[in-house]
């Protein structure tokens, strides 16, 4: 089956076409028939799955707002132990240079 | 429950995070339920889902203050959903090609459970025929590349729109359709040989679904 036509039979596997409709198909696309009816068996076979019902875990929002907070908990650690570990150089840095000779204070002209 | 449109969602989310949660609870509380049932029928075990669905909105949490379209919230979550699934599945295709070199025949990534719930109360012959047809599904679709199952799941499971699969894939229109086209094929030839039984029992039930 030629590349170019594949977009053609995926949207024809999805819908059911009126007889006229098929028929035009057939004749401008003959090579494409068993394509078209295997790929429309696979459409309607999975189709069916549409139905079953899927339940979210009961836990599941709990979970997810636990796993947040604590994210957003380390966050702050992190941001805290960022402030505090620049608190700490700046005050390092102050005692640093009080120790330091002051610079001579050059005489006014 | 109160319901908001996507971009007053996010708006209020901009607004009240990480302070105030509850803008972001009616988030979680209008998308979780989908979100979890793609991530369901991409993995086919609740295991994976669950794990990927709490990663969907983790993400979301972290990024929805920069989201710069409001109106897409929609798609974004699900591009998400989806591109986690094709993590996931590309990881556990890789790990399994590393540990088996032959194709899979069973079902031992999947819970098996895709299939609906039987409201008509069948005879047990019934019900284990469709329990077969289900196993057999459920192997088939994870025989598929990560790919394959994607858009199979999306467009024929999902009922999602081509252009909403090919935002969510960053693809363009036709060669999603080319994807989903091959990719039904491809599912078609797995299962025939995998499940031939199966598949002469759809025959019947489903002629009336030649396209004509």
């Amino acid at each position: 089956m030629a590349e170019e036509n594949d977009w053609d039979i995926a949207e024809i596997a999805d819908s059911m076409l009126d007889d006229a409709a098929w028929s035009a198909w057939v004749s401008a696309h003959p090579e494409g028939v068993s394509e078209a009816v295997l790929a429309r068996r696979v459409h309607v076979l999975l189709a069916r799955l549409q139905e079953a019902q899927i339940t979210l875990p009961p836990d599941f929002q709990t979970r997810l707002f636990q796993r947040l907070q604590a994210d957003v908990t380390l966050l702050d650690v992190v941001d805290l132990g960022f402030a505090g570990f620049g608190r700490v150089l700046i005050e390092l840095l102050n005692a640093f240079l009080s120790v330091l000779p002051a610079a001579e204070q050059q005489p006014a002209l | 429950m109160e319901s908001l449109q996507p971009e007053e969602l996010v708006r209020r989310c901009q607004q009240t995070l990480p302070h105030d949660p509850r803008a972001f609870e009616l988030l979680v509380n209008t998308y979780q339920a989908r979100v979890y049932a793609t991530a369901y029928r991409m993995m086919g075990n609740t295991d994976d889902a669950d794990d990927i669905a709490q990663e969907v909105f983790i993400r979301v949490y972290h990024g929805i203050k920069k989201i710069s379209e409001p109106a897409a919230l929609t798609s974004w979550i699900y591009q998400i959903t989806t591109n986690l699934c094709l993590d996931a599945l590309a990881k556990r295709k890789r790990r399994s090609q590393r540990s088996v070199s032959t194709l899979h025949t069973d079902d031992s990534d999947t819970d098996g459970d895709l299939m609906p719930i039987d409201r008509q109360s069948p005879t047990p012959e019934e019900a284990a025929l469709r329990r077969e047809l289900y196993r057999c599904i459920a192997a088939t679709l994870s025989n598929l590349s990560p790919i394959e199952r994607a858009v199979i799941v999306l467009r024929d499971i999902e009922n999602r729109s081509y252009q909403e699969i090919a935002e969510g894939l960053t693809m363009g229109l036709s060669a999603i359709k080319m994807r989903i086209h091959r990719a039904r094929l491809a599912f078609g030839e797995i299962f025939v040989r995998t499940c031939p039984g199966a598949w002469r029992a759809t025959e019947t039930r489903d002629s009336s679904a030649t396209p004509r």
